[in-house]
């Protein structure tokens, strides 16, 4: 079991804040990217998104989004009952939602390429802290 | 695992969320509810602590207001109808005070835009009660009179235009009024915590 994700704090620092905003800003795609390869339940996409992505995410921030993407139509539910005893809601992506995703992801893959090219000089020479 | 005893703690929790979740449809709140339940007994592993899982989801009130915000936002901007959006507002505020002087603007404006329009139509049926004066004093406003006469001392401004600009001024109050309420519920939606 993994450790209990804090909140985060009040961000104070700009670059802090803008973090925040940059994370954001990154997790509607980071959702839709972990359900390409098929349906999840709610703590699975929070597992995934805690494994292979650095967006540390209060759990109870998910649920909401997973909720308002359904409400877009870009994503679709089911209710399963699992071994667990309890029933699961699923999700998986739609059409809409496949399209979205892909969209999204080459317009960030061809954001991040240039500002990584841009940005290269700085990270080899700037200070290290 | 299976839970067939609940919880306390866990349903003093869930009632909390949907005790905030008020005016959002039933199905919806009793389908958010049921979701947290199942996370809450997926994310318990056997001998652990159900306080941390419920920490981790948050405090009840912040998340059933991101559930509501999102809601209120979808449901604001499928309709607009000044009703939807001033409810809205309303179940968008943060605490007694936070978020309560957009909800006062819209009021505000749309009570005007209301009143623009109404002034203008009851220009035709009472030309002489309802107008527009200017004199040394101020611009008075669109007023009712009771002598059919308007400030003495002051001359009426626009006359018979002012039913089409009473009109006109009205939607476009009722209008800037429906964009500003929609601005600012996109804005509140926009800003969920992580």
């Amino acid at each position: 079991m993994s450790s209990v994700p804090e909140r985060n704090p009040p961000a104070a620092d700009p670059v802090d804040k803008w973090e925040v905003q940059l994370r954001k800003g990154c997790l509607e795609l980071a959702i839709l990217g972990t359900l390409w390869t098929g349906r999840q339940y709610g703590l699975e996409i929070l597992r995934g998104l805690e494994r292979d992505s650095e967006l540390v995410l209060s759990e109870g921030t998910v649920y909401p989004l997973l909720a308002r993407l359904k409400n877009d139509g870009l994503l679709e539910s089911e209710w399963v009952e699992a071994d667990a005893g309890h029933p699961r809601k699923y999700y998986r992506l739609t059409p809409s939602g496949r399209r979205r995703a892909v969209r999204m992801a080459r317009l960030w893959s061809r954001f991040s390429a240039s500002l990584g090219g841009l940005l290269a000089p700085l990270i080899k020479e700037g200070p290290r802290s | 695992m299976s839970r067939p005893s609940p919880d306390p703690a866990v349903e003093r929790y869930l009632d909390r969320v949907r005790a905030s979740l008020r005016g959002m449809p039933a199905p919806e709140q009793d389908e958010i509810v049921l979701e947290l339940r199942s996370h809450i007994a997926e994310r318990v592993a056997p001998g652990e602590d159900i306080e941390a899982a419920l920490r981790a989801l948050g405090d009840p009130e912040d998340l059933a207001r991101e559930y509501r915000s999102d809601s209120v936002a979808t449901r604001a901007e499928c309709g607009g109808s000044p009703i939807v959006i001033l409810h809205s507002l309303l179940l968008l505020r943060r605490g007694r005070f936070k978020g309560s002087a957009p909800l006062a603007l819209a009021a505000l404006g749309y009570a005007w835009a209301l009143a623009l329009g109404a002034a203008a139509i009851e220009k035709i049926f009472s030309p002489r009660d309802v107008g527009l004066w200017y004199g040394p004093g101020a611009v008075s406003l669109p007023r009712l009179t009771v002598d059919g006469a308007g400030p003495p001392g002051t001359r009426e401004l626009l006359g018979w235009w002012f039913v089409p600009a009473g009109l006109l001024a009205g939607v476009l109050l009722y209008f800037l009024t429906r964009q500003f309420g929609l601005w600012w519920i996109r804005r509140s939606r926009g800003t969920r915590r992580i």
